[in-house]
């Protein structure tokens, strides 16, 4: 499929569903499963061979069907209430917009989103996705081949945060944190303090402990929940842009968006020194005849 | 921090020690926006949130500047009022941000919760200015608008605040949110068929409603829209769509009813006005800080493309003082 064009007209579609999508996410409580469905789009992503990846093709049976994507017709069925009011964006971008409002409708960092991702219905094959049972070298072994690294690891595990496991999905049950609609590192301070009566630990979030490199951004996002945002942004931001390359103009468009009180006073004191410039030269001239 | 305002009516509120909205402050604001967000999702109280801010600013008074956006509505004489039974609710899980985030006034917490509840339900994004300072000083009861009354009534009390007729009808459209309660206004009902939405449906549902009107005889206080159609008559919970007499006087006045007809037409511009007349409301009494401290908020803010485009700015400038330096210097030496 063909890239889409991200013009003025594009980008209003893209503001419009993203107030929808914030209307939508708040008032069903869905943020957790509208991540998990930006995730597992993106999370197929192999650098190599450069295919799966943030590219929609989570909708088409044969994914959403995968073991790993349990439940996640709910998420693609939200979503279609959405594309249904805005065609023209693609699903790639309506899936990755809709994690990064889930983020923010739960109190978590703002993640800078830029549009352009291009649909297909070429599914992975399964097995791409992490499996909840492993441990570290799995970890490794699956964000490494999408180009991640282990500061990526742990902080998009932060992303636990939310929600919850369903015995009738993965097979573990329980929210992780106390409060699964809230996002903050309460996920990394439950991690370690231990079994705790009524939340959930994963084997692969157990793992998160057991490797020098991921325990020591464990302890940080734990005692600093400023640094666990700044790099759960940057994170998640890189997941949902794997083997997509903004174009430059669709870039440039986002950015000449900012119309900030600061640009505008750029503009008007570059005016007031031209004027004042120009003035002076004109006097000294005068003043030279 | 601001100081406590005496809640004695006779004696004159001191006056409270300048807020000191640092870059810590704003911190503190961004991460209790953040708190918001997730509270009034979470919660789905974005309505009740929003009518907390509209009812702690609008005791605005232009030409005595008391009242405003000062938080005096946590005062329980205030949450008292008739006008505002059933927002101790609100008053309280704002608390819980507050206790998080103490240094945050209330007066500001107030109306970023009321910019919040307007976002998280699909709304426009408010420009919001921290600095307000807290009062414990109540204004008399009777200051917000009396729902069962009508055009002549709304503008003397949103003219009186120093808003105009488009901000009357723009700000009505925040009926797009919530309902009514009868145990709280002795109304029951909804505006909208999706009132955790919000959008320009309030106006559609106005005018749809003006073909269906009671006669004006002995006209009840408020109406219950008698819908001769399912289409459009009553959501799953058999909440009936409704509106005040206020609502009703946007379609019965002749000026309010183009702003109406403009806002149910385009939804883009009842959000730009919308976001324009809140933030009023919300500023209403109130002097943002300097010049300077906007700029540094804006800088933090700004993406690197306005921040080159200031950076040059300034080097052009001071090139240019320096050549006119260089140049006087130079014919001072003639």
């Amino acid at each position: 499929m063909a890239l889409p064009v991200v013009d003025t007209d594009y980008l209003k579609e893209i503001d419009k569903a993203r107030r929808d999508l914030r209307a939508l996410i708040a008032s069903k409580n869905c943020a957790p499963i509208m991540l998990r469905l930006a995730w597992h789009d993106a999370g197929t992503y192999d650098v190599h061979t450069k295919t799966g990846g943030p590219n929609g093709s989570i909708r088409t049976e044969e994914e959403y069907s995968h073991g790993s994507n349990n439940g996640l017709k709910i998420a693609i069925d939200f979503c279609e209430e959405v594309k249904s009011k805005y065609p023209k964006i693609t699903y790639a971008d309506l899936y990755q917009l809709a994690g990064v409002v889930a983020v923010e409708i739960t109190g978590g960092p703002t993640i800078d989103f830029v549009p352009g991702r291009k649909d297909s219905m070429i599914s992975p094959k399964e097995g791409r996705l992490p499996d909840a049972k492993k441990g570290v070298s799995h970890l490794r072994d699956i964000f490494y081949r999408m180009g991640l690294s282990g500061k990526d690891i742990v902080a998009l595990s932060g992303g636990h945060t939310l929600g919850r496991a369903h015995p009738e999905r993965s097979g573990f049950d329980g929210p992780w944190t106390k409060n699964p609609l809230k996002f903050d590192n309460s996920y990394f301070v439950e991690l370690l303090q231990g079994e705790s009566e009524g939340l959930l630990k994963l084997p692969t979030d157990k793992a998160l402990l057991d490797d020098p490199e991921f325990r020591g951004y464990v302890e940080l996002y734990a005692k600093d929940e400023d640094a666990f945002f700044r790099d759960y942004a940057v994170s998640h931001k890189k997941l949902s842009e794997l083997g997509f390359t903004p174009s430059s103009s669709s870039g440039s468009k986002v950015i000449a968006k900012d119309s900030t009180v600061l640009a505008q006073s750029a503009v008007g004191v570059v005016v007031a020194a031209a004027v004042v410039i120009l003035s002076y030269f004109y006097e000294v001239r005068k003043r030279m005849k | 921090m601001a100081a406590q305002a005496s809640t004695s009516a006779s004696a004159p509120a001191p006056t409270p020690a300048p807020l000191a909205v640092n870059a810590e402050y704003y911190k503190e604001i961004e991460r209790a926006r953040r708190y918001l967000r997730a509270l009034i999702s979470s919660k789905n109280c974005a309505p009740i949130m929003l009518r907390l801010a509209f009812h702690d600013a609008g005791t605005y008074d232009a030409l005595t500047k008391t009242g405003g956006p000062n938080g005096s509505i946590r005062n329980p004489q205030e949450l008292n009022h008739s006008a505002n039974r059933g927002l101790e609710t609100a008053v309280d899980l704002c608390e819980k941000v507050k206790r998080k985030h103490p240094c945050i006034t209330y007066a500001d917490l107030y109306q970023l919760a009321g910019v919040v509840a307007v976002e998280v339900t699909g709304g426009p994004t408010i420009h919001f200015v921290p600095g307000r300072q807290d009062s414990l000083s109540s204004p008399k009861e009777g200051l917000l608008p009396d729902a069962n009354k009508g055009a002549d009534h709304l503008r003397s009390v949103f003219n009186r605040m120093g808003l105009e007729d488009k901000d009357i009808v723009a700000l009505s459209g925040a009926h797009t949110l919530g309902g009514a309660h009868k145990q709280v206004s002795g109304f029951d009902g909804k505006w909208t068929e999706e009132p955790w939405k919000f959008d320009n449906s309030y106006f559609k549902e106005l005018l749809k409603s003006s073909t269906k009107f009671p006669t004006p005889s002995n006209p009840p206080t408020g109406y219950s829209q008698q819908k001769p159609s399912s289409a459009a008559g009553e959501d799953s919970t058999g909440r009936r769509l409704f509106i005040f007499s206020t609502d009703q006087a946007l379609i019965k006045d002749r000026k309010f009813l183009e702003y109406v007809m403009l806002y149910e037409q385009d939804e883009e511009a009842f959000f730009r006005d919308y976001a324009a007349s809140h933030k009023k409301l919300s500023e209403l009494g109130f002097v943002p800080p300097t010049w300077t401290s906007r700029v540094i908020t804006a800088v933090k803010n700004s993406s690197t493309m306005a921040k080159t485009a200031a950076g040059v700015a300034f080097a052009t400038t001071a090139i240019a003082i320096a050549f006119y330096y260089r140049q006087r210097s130079q014919r001072e030496e003639e």
